[in-house]
């Protein structure tokens, strides 16, 4: 088979299995209600199940080459999706765009507090780790639950420092 | 005579699977190449580029990396043929994506993680809620992130006031559109 019919088929598989996680995921929030986590869960297993399947049952076995291409580029396209739609549903800069948007002549820095108070953003967010199980409480008092919110924070600190070296930016 | 062709079959599809493995791993040496040269700039910049500037940095030197792909294996003798190269480029750029995803969490400090941080610290005994606000800064909540959109060109400042500019509305709408799909509300 030519080489960039090879290509071809592998970059349209894997777009295929692209549309067929964002409406599984579409479908899974909106339809079923399911949760965030496990929307992204079956939504990934829909792409990776698409990728597999096309080569095994619609392409020969000569072409099976880019398999293993393929179902990796099937996890990127999940883990982009994923951060994606996190972006759409905790981003602070998103949200502050939106507020922004929906103002004809935009804001002061005052209007966006008023719009988008740091209580807010807060509040949210022990929310979040309330119901993802993260954390608990109980007496009015919150504890850690599970521990891979703190696993991540650590390992985002390492990453951030190996990068920025000596240079306090953020954290 | 039958199952010695079958064999004959699932021994070329497993050699045509291990030789799938070549272009993930020049892929990922793309990447970790790419990467290796991010780091060094970023250390080596005083003030820190913003985020279109690492997907530039890391776009370019993937696609150098291609362009001397190419060229290798149209000069020499090589198991790798051009689509391998091809698909190796495509999949170090979907490598680089999930990184530039996974970025602003390094650059910007993440509330969620910072009150998980917190509420290890503070043991079993845990934080009211009034006690866990009190630790997050304040003005990392909301205003920061202000900064970083001016600083990103997705906002611009006037006069007091902040509007976006084209990629801040083309963004805006792209999530407005994403959630009414889904039906929800504003995030944040």
């Amino acid at each position: 088979m030519a080489d960039s019919l090879s290509v071809l088929m592998l970059l349209g598989t894997v777009a295929v299995a692209l549309v067929a996680e964002i409406a599984t995921f579409a479908f899974a929030r909106r339809i079923a209600a399911s949760r965030r986590i496990h929307a992204h869960a079956a939504a990934a297993a829909v792409a990776l199940g698409t990728v597999i399947g096309i080569y095994l049952g619609a392409f020969r076995a000569a072409e099976i080459k880019f398999l293993p291409a393929g179902v990796l580029m099937s996890l990127c396209n999940a883990y982009v999706f994923f951060h994606f739609d996190n972006m759409g549903e905790t981003g602070r800069r998103i949200r502050i765009l939106r507020e922004l948007r929906s103002s004809a002549t935009g804001l002061s820095r005052g209007q966006i507090l008023a719009a988008y108070p740091p209580a807010e953003v807060f509040a949210r967010r022990v929310q979040r780790l309330l119901e993802s199980g993260q954390c608990r409480e109980e007496g009015g008092r919150l504890r850690l639950g599970g521990g891979t919110y703190s696993i991540a924070e650590k390992l985002l600190t390492l990453c951030g420092r190996a990068i920025y070296a000596s240079r306090r930016h953020g954290r | 005579m039958r199952y010695f062709g079958t064999f004959r079959r699932m021994t070329r599809v497993l050699h045509d699977l291990a030789n799938g493995f070549f272009p993930v791993a020049l892929a990922v040496l793309f990447f970790v190449v790419a990467f290796a040269v991010h780091v060094v700039l970023w250390r080596a910049f005083s003030a820190l580029p913003s985020n279109s500037t690492l997907v530039a940095l890391l776009v370019a030197v993937i696609l150098g990396e291609c362009l001397i792909g190419v060229l290798a294996v149209s000069s020499w003798t090589m198991h790798l043929g051009v689509d391998s190269v091809a698909v190796a480029g495509v999949l170090a750029l979907q490598l680089a994506a999930c990184y530039v995803m996974t970025y602003p969490a390094m650059q910007a400090n993440s509330p969620t993680l910072e009150m998980a941080h917190q509420l290890s610290a503070a043991g079993p005994g845990g934080l009211t809620r009034d006690e866990l606000y009190r630790l997050m800064p304040e003005r990392s909540l909301v205003l920061d992130r202000v900064d970083d959109l001016v600083t990103g060109h997705l906002a611009v400042e006037h006069e007091d006031r902040l509007c976006c500019t084209a990629s801040g509305v083309a963004l805006a709408q792209v999530f407005t559109a994403w959630k009414a799909i889904l039906g929800e509300g504003k995030g944040g």
